[in-house]
């Protein structure tokens, strides 16, 4: 690996399609869900640049750490799951049916990377010595338990679909193949992005803010920019695992395609944030563990069949 | 590690609007044991009315709550006609009863609204809020505010509704029947809505009559109590209506208890406005003689009680307030044990507490109570202190 390539891989992390441009795209994204939201509910909504504003502000105030918190974890958590986003952005497809950076197995390390962020929720959460924040946590442990079953079966059903481990073969429109799988994720990274009816954890009628309680400014703006990156890099992989194609071979085209499949994606998640209240951790347990369960378990069935010759 | 924790909910919380403490322990998420403070709100009101003359009482008491602004000033005026003996004219009565209605449509209508955000169903709660601004435009049409709407007064009201306001309390009547309908249909068909909803935060019959509540509260849990109909005042024999009563006594039932009583007050304010007589709007009232009365009233949350004392001076010599939320507050502990801290706070908000109102009650015995609820550490401070000075 010579400098250029190690340039390329830089400029690939730091600005396409990593940090910069999943920020920039992840923050837009976000007003959409707060404006379509507000528009739903008969109120005005935010300007387009609140999203932008918001994190400016917190990442140039101050933090605060709580005199009795880890405070290794407490710090290390949120920075941790910036860079979780920012890796896997490398990994999941943008307009084009290979990632940025893609080795074997890579499908693998990708679903991990996208669960380092519900793991910094809990090591945020329970680390910081407050009640509020400690329940959070232990309720983002049962919410993470419950969908990552399912998510990680819809996307196995694809691996087993390709008999590839390569996220670079999965991709493809598989929506008509595996629509069940297809809507057991889009449910799974609707709890996993914590938007109604899935913010259990952060319920602030409920527990304050949940693990967020105790952390303020520089380290709130990172986990709210991971939120906002967050949402950008589940859309885009669902898009890209269930609706990516056809490509014209022109990138630019491709890639605003993309762009516009995300948007369509992120409208469902607002109209379904909108419809409903919020579940009850053990409620929501028992919706991923029995229905979302068993239709991803019934497209992977689907998958497997064939492949063991039965 | 202790295999209790305390959660706080107050008392400054998001799903609280005004300052009060429910101290929560938990085991895990469920709820083992609440302790329950209040006075945190307290203003000294009955305190102050003493100093006030009878027709500055009727606006001081307004201001003791903001959502049932008119449920003091009547139970007030009602407890002064009793003393003076003043019979308010039969169109004030229904002014007084329309004015009533009207304060308990919005004020279940805000209730609704804030249990939808406190479920998370911040869609329903923006709705329902869209609904109740054109009861405010009411409001303000008829006495020129929006809340606080000063409208009581010793021997019957002080504004009077006109032609004009009735077409449009008509008109708007119409429109929040039919939204009220849709939205009853919204909370009880959304199956997520129902699940957070049904079976939770139980209040047995048994206890509702064990905590003496009232209101929602105790009609939700199968008791048929109402002071409109028990305790008929204003124009309320005048009129017909039904006391809806649900037996499950969960946090649903409540709030189909507080829906229905909606279309029963748009059925009401209808009747009233069709049965008004013409003619005075009250009676004049000259001065107080000696003597003792009261004054109730079926508030949103439950019977409101007002009891008043005169010595034949300006000023009364005493003045006691016992507002709803006093009653039901202490029903949330049966409500709350063995239920998720997910719950808590819908249960907190089912019996619609009104803690300004409850505060100005809890100084009557502030003295016991405060021996009451001292904490371990508190006493330990105290035991501490006093080891210190006899040092």
């Amino acid at each position: 690996m010579d400098v250029a390539d190690i340039g390329v891989m830089l400029l690939n992390l730091l600005v396409y399609p990593g940090f910069v441009f999943t920020a920039v795209m992840g923050l837009l994204f976000f007003w959409l869900v707060r404006k379509l939201l507000a528009r739903f509910q008969w109120r005005v909504g935010p300007p387009i640049y609140q999203t932008f504003a918001d994190v400016i502000k917190l990442l140039s105030k101050e933090s605060v750490v709580p005199e009795n918190a880890n405070r290794f974890m407490f710090v290390a958590a949120p920075v941790f799951a910036l860079a979780a986003v920012t890796l896997a952005m490398l990994l999941i497809p943008v307009g084009a049916k290979n990632p940025a950076f893609g080795f074997i197995g890579d499908i693998i390390v990708l679903i991990y990377l996208l669960t380092i962020p519900s793991v910094a929720i809990i090591i945020g959460g329970s680390s910081s010595a407050n009640p509020f924040g400690a329940i959070g946590a232990s309720r983002e442990i049962g919410l993470t338990i419950a969908y990552e079953l399912g998510l990680v079966l819809s996307v196995l059903t694809l691996c087993v679909d390709a008999n590839s481990l390569l996220v670079e073969s999965v991709t493809g429109f598989n929506f008509l193949k595996y629509p069940l799988a297809a809507v057991a994720l889009f449910i799974c990274v609707v709890a996993k992005l914590g938007i109604t009816p899935f913010d259990i954890p952060e319920a602030k009628t409920e527990i304050m803010a949940g693990p967020y309680t105790e952390y303020s400014g520089r380290l709130l703006g990172i986990f709210k920019l991971t939120h906002a990156m967050l949402l950008f890099a589940l859309s885009s992989l669902f898009v890209s695992l269930f609706f990516a194609g056809p490509f014209t071979g022109n990138y630019v085209v491709d890639v605003l395609v993309h762009l516009v499949k995300c948007v369509l994606v992120v409208v469902v998640i607002a109209v379904v944030a909108a419809a409903n209240p919020r579940l009850r951790i053990d409620q929501a347990l028992r919706f991923f563990w029995g229905f979302v369960f068993v239709l991803a378990l019934i497209d992977f069935m689907r998958a497997l069949i064939p492949v063991l010759g039965w | 590690m202790p295999r209790f924790a305390t959660v706080p909910i107050g008392p400054y919380h998001p799903a609280l609007k005004e300052p009060e403490l429910f101290k929560l322990k938990v085991e895990g998420e469920t709820v083992v044991d609440v302790d329950i403070r209040i006075g945190y709100n307290h203003r000294g009101i009955e305190k102050l009315s003493e100093s006030m003359t009878y027709h500055q009482i009727t606006f001081l008491v307004e201001r003791i709550c903001g959502i049932c602004s008119n449920i003091h000033p009547l139970c007030y005026v009602q407890a002064a006609e009793a003393i003076a003996g003043i019979e308010p004219p039969e169109r004030a009565l229904y002014i007084r009863t329309i004015i009533e209605e009207l304060e308990r449509i919005h004020s279940h209508l805000l209730w609704l609204g804030i249990g939808a955000h406190i479920i998370g169903f911040d869609t329903l709660f923006m709705w329902v809020w869209k609904i109740r601004e054109p009861v405010l435009d009411i409001f303000e049409a008829v006495c020129g505010n929006r809340q606080t709407y000063a409208m009581m007064k010793i021997g019957g009201v002080r504004r009077d509704i006109k032609e004009e306001h009735t077409q449009m309390i008509l008109k708007i009547m119409d429109e929040t029947e039919r939204a009220t309908r849709s939205v009853i249909n919204m909370v009880l068909e959304d199956p997520v809505a129902r699940a957070r909803l049904e079976g939770v935060g139980v209040l047995t019959k048994e206890d509702a009559r064990k905590y003496c509540t009232v209101g929602p509260t105790a009609r939700g849990s199968g008791l048929n109590i109402d002071a409109r109909k028990d305790h008929p005042h204003a124009a309320y024999d005048l009129v017909d209506f039904k006391v809806p009563v649900m037996t499950e006594g969960d946090v649903l039932a409540k709030t189909v208890v507080r829906l229905e009583e909606i279309l029963e007050s748009i059925s009401i304010i209808k009747q009233a406005l069709d049965a008004m007589p013409s003619g005075d709007i009250a009676t004049e009232f000259k001065e107080m003689p000696p003597g003792e009365g009261v004054g109730m009233a079926e508030a949103p949350r439950g019977e409101d009680i007002h009891y008043l004392k005169s010595n034949g001076t300006n000023m009364p010599e005493r003045h006691k307030i016992r507002a709803p939320s006093y009653m039901n507050i202490p029903s949330l502990k049966p409500q709350l044990m063995n239920y998720e801290i997910a719950d808590a706070p819908i249960i907190i908000a089912s019996i619609d507490p009104c803690f300004s109102c409850t505060d100005r009650i809890t100084v009557v015995d502030a003295r016991d109570g405060k021996s009451k609820t001292l904490s371990w550490d508190e006493l330990v401070y105290l035991s501490r202190r006093k080891t210190r000075r006899l040092k």
